[in-house]
């Protein structure tokens, strides 16, 4: 499970990384298009830009709670109890472990929005394209994340309730 | 420029080391600023400040109170699923379409791929 998650996460950024630098050979209707509207694109993904700050700032506050408050606390009950549960520590760390790994993907991500805004796509439509590119695939490696997360927290209350006998009988 | 350092030059140690003085201060100044600006551009601290120009939150929500849960306590059916509640509703904050790849996809940036067809 752990080496299906770090694959379907990482895959993305190594492909990306891969073509940093490279220039995608483009049709010319994609380069006309993209000369066209070039004040445009780039409007949209500053937009973009913004909305996914506010998503990751958004994000980043859940998972600190979900981490530090809830699992942490959890797990400290549990042992005090004298129910110590492996599985859901083992669960915590790799909340904490994905939870870097989605900084740092967003950081990557980020970066490479203001690379590719430098970009002038009058200029270099070429360059550029390929910048966009490369950014999906960086913001699919963020996404990738963020589910593995989210499929971490499934396992972590499908433990908590089979362990403890908590929820719906 | 060179009257002031000639006349440095001439009285003395005093005004020199003032001279140098006022010189290293604002080179330590510049140097600690640059390191600081680096590091916050290269950290990702940048990417959680929105009071940037054009940064501005999009939705001021009110914040909702989010629901405690103690480390201490024991670990009835009650106080489970009390955890359960708490840990349901964060959860559903980090669900949903985000960072889907709709938003940069071709047809959302109005980038055509293929010539229209021409009637």
């Amino acid at each position: 499970m752990k080496k299906i998650l770090v694959i379907l996460v990482g895959l993305p950024v190594v492909m990306a990384v891969m073509m940093t630098g490279s220039v995608l050979a483009i049709n010319e209707t994609i380069e006309n298009s993209v000369v066209d509207n070039c004040v445009g694109i780039k409007a949209q993904i500053r937009r973009l830009q913004i909305s996914d700050a506010n998503s990751r700032i958004a994000l980043g506050r859940s998972y600190d709670r979900i981490s530090g408050e809830l699992m942490t606390n959890f797990n400290t009950r549990a042992e005090i109890n004298g129910q110590k549960n492996e599985e859901l520590i083992r669960l915590a760390r790799e909340f904490t472990r994905f939870a870097q790994f989605f900084r740092e993907s967003y950081r990557q991500y980020d970066n490479e929005i203001g690379r590719v805004l430098s970009i002038d796509c009058v200029v270099r439509p070429s360059a550029f394209y390929a910048g966009l590119e490369r950014l999906r695939l960086l913001r699919a490696g963020v996404r990738g994340n963020s589910d593995a997360i989210i499929e971490i927290t499934n396992m972590f209350r499908e433990e908590v309730e089979t362990a403890f006998g908590g929820g719906d009988e | 420029m060179n009257k002031f350092w000639q006349k440095v030059a001439e009285n003395g140690k005093g005004e020199r080391n003032l001279a140098i003085l006022g010189i290293g201060t604002v080179t330590i100044a510049i140097v600690l600023t640059i390191v600081n600006i680096w590091i916050y551009q290269t950290d990702g601290t940048i990417q959680l400040d929105l009071s940037r120009p054009g940064y501005e939150p999009e939705n001021i929500e009110a914040e909702e109170e989010r629901g405690t849960w103690s480390a201490t306590g024991d670990l009835s059916r009650e106080s489970v699923d009390e955890f359960l509640v708490i840990w349901d509703a964060e959860n559903k904050r980090i669900r949903g379409d985000i960072f889907r790849a709709a938003p940069l996809s071709d047809e959302s940036l109005g980038i055509r791929t293929e010539e229209l067809e021409e009637e």
